[in-house]
């Protein structure tokens, strides 16, 4: 809390001098506009919600703002690819002319940091700050836009995990209070009734395992990064991943995958996990092989398909929050650095209208996660998609008042590296394993040191992770 | 800041006036006069930043003349050792480059073994510091080079604690004027505009370099700020006339900093009363420092700005929690069946001390895979690659067959623009690179790598072919020449990568063309007929071919394969890439196949000779190439040189073959002097037999969810422009109307794709409405499987099916076992490529029907979930590509 109070802050104070600013401009008289429209460059992922709602929404705003048109740059499918050519072109110079960019939570920092983007100034300050002080969005949200006492970006979707599970075979309203009980309800799940796992997650060697580590983690009491003051000037991190309680966690998770002695037991989580990102996680899932799923909310709209086939009536899911706090996702929007005074303007005119309250609840009907509470409306029909839509909302609330950031630092890329290099094959091998077998963890000091290393921004490292 | 006893800063000077006839090096008698001049600068009482005192400055501004190596290795270190705080390291003699590294020449410096003799810039100088405990090093390092070829040097010195900072004289590949003056005959230290009138030069003598260096280092004023290596590199860089030599060389003065570097001071301010003392230029020189003295003033006019607070690549906006500048973000680009490699050697890259300066990582790595095909079309439309090379909604373009289709973005159909890319051989940079101008343009590239190809049959096919089994673990040796008349009749099915996509491909089908035995020599250099029979040849040499994206898919198919029925092609036969890899004596590679990874079966592995060894290359694109683009920014073209120089280093070698490459140069079975590849490409494409490609796109209500119909359509329009010209296709919509019984034929049998034929219009509003989601698939796949076996017009046929799962009237199940008795009539002959859209994709297991896995697996064929959109359009690209 305190953290951010430091980022309105300086927010505030940022906000002041750009009042006094404009206000002086505008005893100037100044130049006449230029004439003619202004073209826009937005450079984001794919859209995937199911009607295209991010095209219609641009399309409304050129027909509202005859001077502004947009050009959208779609970016390579995946995380990774989008950052790095983001990141890479901007550094070269940004010879494309990016205007705007849409960038994944954990990469905020690192643009700012860099001054790839600009500070947020005028009514975006003022929308973000308000929105943060009046406590409109989210927990953590504004963590995730927030670097050197600034504000670089306005959130645009957020993200929390969810436990998705099959309500046929653990009834309604299941809710595990701990890891201990999730794992008591895999017993559930047996090799004769066609499951292989309890649970199935994103343990697979990208960001998927970050955020399971994250999340295993936290649930145990541990922390693998503590931050103090983030956001700001002051900003801190201390390395905890060697501590006592995060090796517990961590072995927790290894534990869940070891093999069950009974040839009729499925251990908690499948070694199917260890592969999976998202969509395998879902088709696993929907295949009937795990019985319950970890994953974002963009899975509800998949499980919501399945739920009105006539051939499967029995089946049933449900959703609830995973135990203790899920990691926070999401994207924001930045303006690039260095583009002309009518390219920064008109680009936050766009992003001022895309984050605004109607077309926040567009986003919504849409499938997205609104960053805003008041965007995140509930409207659920009778019958079994009813009952699950009216799960999903509670869940979701619920998991997003908890969520936690990871680490807001410029170095995010070799953070989360340093984890799946030094957990991801451990966790492979472990599920390999039987119960009665240690599957000794990794040197955790070695991972803390590596991890110091890299939020220190890099210098050789030296040690052999154990892969 | 300063090491416990040590320093808190110190000056090593080192000049050596030795010349070396032998390789042609004059003497140069201004080394000794170089050090007395910037001695003076360093330590003068207004400017420097070394006390004056002269037992003291002694002591810490040491000088070292025309020592050995061995001396000066040895000062070096201690030193460095010495000093807690700035150490700042001066040279002036001759320098060469050897191997891309700088060499700076001590006495007795042997040209033949510059290793040992003289002082590597890499080895000895950076070495010497990052050995150094890091409790004992400095905490920042200034070198300052006056040399030919200095620019070499271009990394500031590593193991700083803080930062450090490197200035150079020239530039990489120039010489400094060693012209000899027409009078004097001793080197001509300046521009020809500023010699005196008398023709003499003063005595004592400097180099122009140097002597500008403490120019500008006296010309700071009082009230200025401090002068730091980043203001004083500006003051340096070329400005005009004042560096030219009459046209026939250059100085090219410029630096390099890394953390808290560019912001080193390195001369102060004079207070008011001392204004008049500094540095004091002999006459001869006054013409030619107007241009610095003109923009020391503009420096300091901005100096309120730029200030004391040096931005340094995005600046450490003085956090302490950060204070290393963001990684420069590199992007490499490699064939898919190097991806783990490469993202394994990348991941030891990041991590090693080439990567690293003053404590900070210089650059971050992101490699990502893309065919051959894919590359050609993004470098051949580099200029949109940044922007994604997409037209606004609506517009079509020309497509590879000629027919119009809507363009797709760059960026994900690729992926990134590569700054590196990782060619596998030099047949595939020639394919690649035909129409690309920032290849054309690109650096020499470096070899990287070598692999040989490699080849794994079943049991069944082994014995059919006459192979020897290899034994348990074992690995046979096989050739072209001997397989190639053996395939024909054989009854094995040829598994083979898609030429135009994969290297593996391209190099096994450069192989059974050279085993043609009509082909004597080398292939030759321009189209010709009797290349064109030759690739023909090479074709019809082998019964039956199946195309495949890469050699992974190509793995997939043979474990799939080798568990058809038997009435199918008797067996299997693979291409792998890499020796290195894929044979025996290493762990197996790891698969990533539809529906899982296949375990390994009993293959036959065997060496196979007479195909062209992998001779990878790195290759740099040229960006800066294209028309109006900005240069690439210094920090990133050091940060990838250094990944270059890092594959290619000794420090690399052990990582290199852990990933699965091998070092070394190519023993060539075959020579392939003057290949065009693309054409030879292209007559293999026209040699193939026409494929005839049945589109069966799902209608139901349910398509317009979740983004179906947009995959859908755009896996339907980007497989099409993967069709050759002689191919055609048909276009059925199936489930219509209320019950999904109904047809409707967008595109009749058979449509060619052609320069003028457009693309099928697919609009969501030829869709059911959204309550009518019946689907009778079984109805709708009979129906074409009927049409294709039938059809006489060509004999290759493919089903692309596009699926939203079986959906009957009435709640009953999808018929799953009629479907896959439908599915088995195509085995072995015709192909069927499965897209599912249901959530659940290509599963099956009792919580999901599993049409669709369930068809492919029957009909030997392939599935993909909707994300697949670029694997279907590949899939139909390999099959327009080889035989069936």
């Amino acid at each position: 809390m305190r953290a951010r109070r430091g980022g309105r802050g300086a927010a505030a104070r940022a906000l002041t001098a750009l009042l006094l600013l404009v206000g002086a401009a505008g005893c100037t008289g100044g130049d006449a506009e230029p004439s003619g429209s202004v073209t826009i460059r937005l450079v984001t992922g794919t859209d995937l919600s199911n009607d295209q709602v991010r095209e219609d929404l641009i399309s409304r705003f050129e027909s509202e703002n005859d001077d502004i048109e947009v050009e959208t740059v779609q970016l390579p499918a995946g995380a990774d690819g989008q950052r790095s050519q983001l990141l890479a072109a901007l550094q070269s110079g940004n010879p494309d002319g990016y205007d705007i960019v849409n960038l994944d939570v954990v990469s905020t920092a690192e643009f700012a940091h860099a001054e790839l983007i600009s500070p947020l100034r005028g009514e975006l300050l003022e929308q973000v700050t308000e929105l943060d002080e009046d406590g409109k969005y989210w927990e953590k949200i504004a963590d995730t836009v927030a670097w050197d006492d600034r504000l670089w970006a306005v959130p645009w979707n957020t993200d929390a995990g969810l436990l998705f599970y099959r309500a046929d075979v653990l009834g309604p309203g299941f809710q595990p209070r701990d890891w201990q009980e999730l794992a008591a309800a895999a017993g559930k799940a047996r090799r004769t009734a066609g499951f292989t796992a309890g649970l199935v997650t994103q343990l697979g060697a990208y960001e998927g395992l970050t955020v399971n580590i994250h999340e295993a983690v936290w649930r145990g009491g541990g922390e693998i990064v503590h931050t103090t003051d983030p956001g700001t000037r002051k900003a801190r991190h201390e390395v905890r991943v060697d501590r006592p309680t995060a090796p517990e966690a961590l072995k927790q998770l290894g534990d869940a995958l070891a093999v069950p002695a009974d040839p009729d037991r499925v251990p908690v989580i499948g070694a199917e996990s260890v592969d999976a990102d998202e969509s395998a996680s879902t088709g696993a899932f929907l295949a009937g092989r795990a019985l319950m799923m970890r994953n974002w909310p963009v899975a509800y709209g998949q499980l919501f398909d399945e739920l009105d086939r006539p051939d499967s009536p029995g089946l049933r899911y449900g959703v609830a929050t995973m135990p203790g706090p899920t990691v926070l996702g999401g994207q924001n929007l930045a303006v690039v650095s260095g583009i002309p005074d009518r390219e920064r303007s008109a680009a936050e005119k766009l992003i001022a209208d895309l984050t605004g309250e109607p077309s926040q609840k567009r986003l919504v009907a849409s499938g997205f996660v609104p960053p805003r509470k008041d965007a995140l409306e509930t409207r659920c029909g009778g019958g079994a998609r009813g009952r699950f839509c009216e799960e999903y909302h509670r869940a979701l609330r619920a998991a997003l008042e908890r969520a936690q950031p990871r680490p807001v630092t410029p170095y995010y890329g070799a953070v989360t590296r340093d984890i799946q290099d030094w957990l991801h094959g451990w966790l492979a091998r472990r599920a390999q394993q039987g119960p009665g077998e240690t599957g000794d963890l990794p040197p955790v000091g070695e991972l803390a040191d590596a991890l110091e290393v890299s939020l220190g921004g890099g210098g050789a490292n030296h040690m052999e992770e154990p892969g | 800041m300063n090491a416990a006893g040590g320093r808190d800063r110190s000056a090593l000077l080192v000049g050596v006036e030795d010349g070396f006839p032998g390789a042609k090096l004059d003497a140069l008698p201004y080394a000794p006069h170089n050090l007395q001049l910037l001695k003076r600068q360093l330590c003068d009482p207004n400017r420097g930043i070394f006390p004056p005192a002269a037992k003291e400055r002694s002591d810490i501004v040491r000088f070292l003349e025309n020592p050995s190596r061995d001396e000066w290795r040895a000062r070096l270190e201690e030193t460095a050792r010495d000093t807690g705080g700035l150490l700042l390291l001066y040279f002036c003699g001759h320098g060469v480059v050897d191997d891309d590294d700088l060499y700076l020449l001590p006495r007795g410096a042997k040209f033949d073994d510059l290793r040992a003799t003289a002082m590597s810039w890499r080895y000895d100088v950076q070495g010497i510091l990052r050995k150094l405990p890091h409790k004992d090093r400095p905490a920042e390092v200034v070198a300052v080079l006056d040399c030919c070829w200095s620019g070499a040097a271009r990394h500031a010195p590593e193991g700083a604690r803080e930062g450090a900072y490197v200035l150079w004289s020239c530039e990489r590949n120039r010489l400094q004027p060693t012209t000899r003056h027409p009078q004097t005959t001793a080197p001509w230290l300046a521009d020809a505009t500023a010699q005196p009138d008398s023709g003499e030069l003063p005595d004592p003598q400097y180099s122009f370099f140097t002597y500008e260096l403490c120019s500008a280092m006296g010309s700071t004023q009082p009230g200025d700020p401090p002068l730091t290596m980043e203001r004083l590199r500006d003051l340096l860089v070329p400005s005009g006339p004042a560096w030219s030599t009459g046209g026939r060389a250059r100085w090219r003065p410029d630096g390099s900093g890394t953390g808290s570097g560019p912001g080193i001071v390195i001369s102060r301010a004079p207070d008011q009363a001392a204004e008049s003392s500094g540095f004091q230029p002999p006459p001869w020189s006054k013409r030619a420092r107007k241009p610095l003295l003109a923009a020391t003033a503009l420096a300091v006019a901005t100096g309120a700005v730029i200030g004391l607070v040096q931005p340094w690549d995005g600046g450490t906006a003085g956090s302490s929690s950060a204070s290393c500048p963001t990684p420069q973000e590199l992007r490499v680009a490699t064939a898919p069946e190097d991806l783990q490699p490469m993202r394994d050697l990348a991941a030891r890259f990041v991590r090693s001390e080439a990567n690293t300066s003053g404590d900070c990582r210089r650059s971050g790595v992101t490699v990502y895979a893309a065919g051959l095909d894919r590359l050609r079309e993004g470098f051949s439309r580099a200029g949109e690659w940044g922007r994604g090379g997409a037209q606004p909604a609506g517009a079509t373009a020309p497509g590879k067959g000629g027919a119009t289709q809507t363009p797709t973005s760059i960026l994900t159909d690729v992926g990134p623009q590569p700054d590196l890319w990782l060619a596998p051989s030099t047949a595939a940079l020639a394919y690649v690179s035909e129409d690309a101008a920032v290849l054309r343009e690109a650096p020499t590239p470096a070899r990287f790598a070598v692999n040989r190809m490699a080849l794994v049959v079943t049991p069944d096919a082994g014995r059919r072919l006459g192979l020897a089994e290899p034994g348990p673990g074992g690995t046979g040796r096989t050739g072209w020449a001997d397989l190639r008349p053996k395939l024909r009749g054989s009854g094995v099915r040829l598994l083979r990568p898609d030429p135009a996509q994969s290297v593996t491909g391209l190099h096994q089908a450069l192989g059974m063309h050279a085993a043609d035995p009509a082909h004597t020599g080398p292939f030759t250099e321009r189209a010709g007929d009797g290349d064109e029979d030759a690739a023909e040849q090479a074709e019809a040499a082998v019964s039956h071919v199946q195309g495949l994206p890469d050699e992974t898919a190509a793995l997939c198919a043979l474990t799939t394969a080798a568990k058809g029925p038997p009435t199918g092609p008797g067996g299997a036969l693979v291409s792998l890439d890499t020796a290195e890899r894929a044979l025996p004596a290493r762990e197996a590679p790891r698969l990533d196949c539809p529906g899982g990874t296949p375990k390994d079966g009993p293959y036959w592995r065997y060496e196979l000779v007479g195909a062209p060894a992998l001779d990878y290359r790195l290759v740099r694109p040229d960006w800066s190439a294209l028309p109006g683009a900005p240069g690439v920014p210094d920090r990133r073209e050091e940060a990838l040189q250094d990944l270059v120089d890092w594959l290619g280093s000794e420090e690399s070698r052990a990582d290199t073959a852990a990933a699965g490459f091998r070092r070394g140069s190519i023993d060539p079975t075959v020579r392939l002097p003057g290949v065009e590849v693309a054409r030879w490409i292209e007559r293999l494409r026209d040699a193939r037999q026409d494929l005839r490609l049945s589109v069966l796109f799902d209608a139901s209500g349910s398509m317009h969810e979740g983004g179906r119909f947009r995959a859908a359509r755009e896996a339907v329009l980007r497989s099409l422009e993967r069709l050759g010209p002689d191919d055609a296709y048909s276009l059925t919509l199936f489930a219509r109307g209320k019950d999904g019984r109904g047809f409707t034929q967008l595109e009749d049998r058979w449509r060619t794709v052609g320069p003028h034929a457009p693309a099928p219009a697919l609009d969501d509003g030829l869709l059911n409405d959204r309550d009518e989601r019946h689907a009778d698939l079984r109805l709708a796949l009979g129906r074409e499987v009927a049409a294709v076996t039938q059809d006489a017009s060509a004999d290759r046929h493919a089903i692309l099916l596009i699926t939203d799962g079986e959906y009957l009237p009435g709640g009953r199940k999808p018929r799953i076992a009629a479907l896959r008795e439908l599915a088995a009539r195509l085995y072995g002959d015709e192909t069927l490529i499965v897209m599912s859209l249901r959530p659940y994709g290509c599963e099956k297991g009792k919580g999901v029907p599993g049409e669709a896995a369930e068809l492919a697996q029957a009909a030997g064929g392939t599935c993909h979930p909707a994300a697949e959109v670029g694997e279907i359009a590949a899939e139909v690209g390999a099959l327009a590509g080889g035989e069936g």
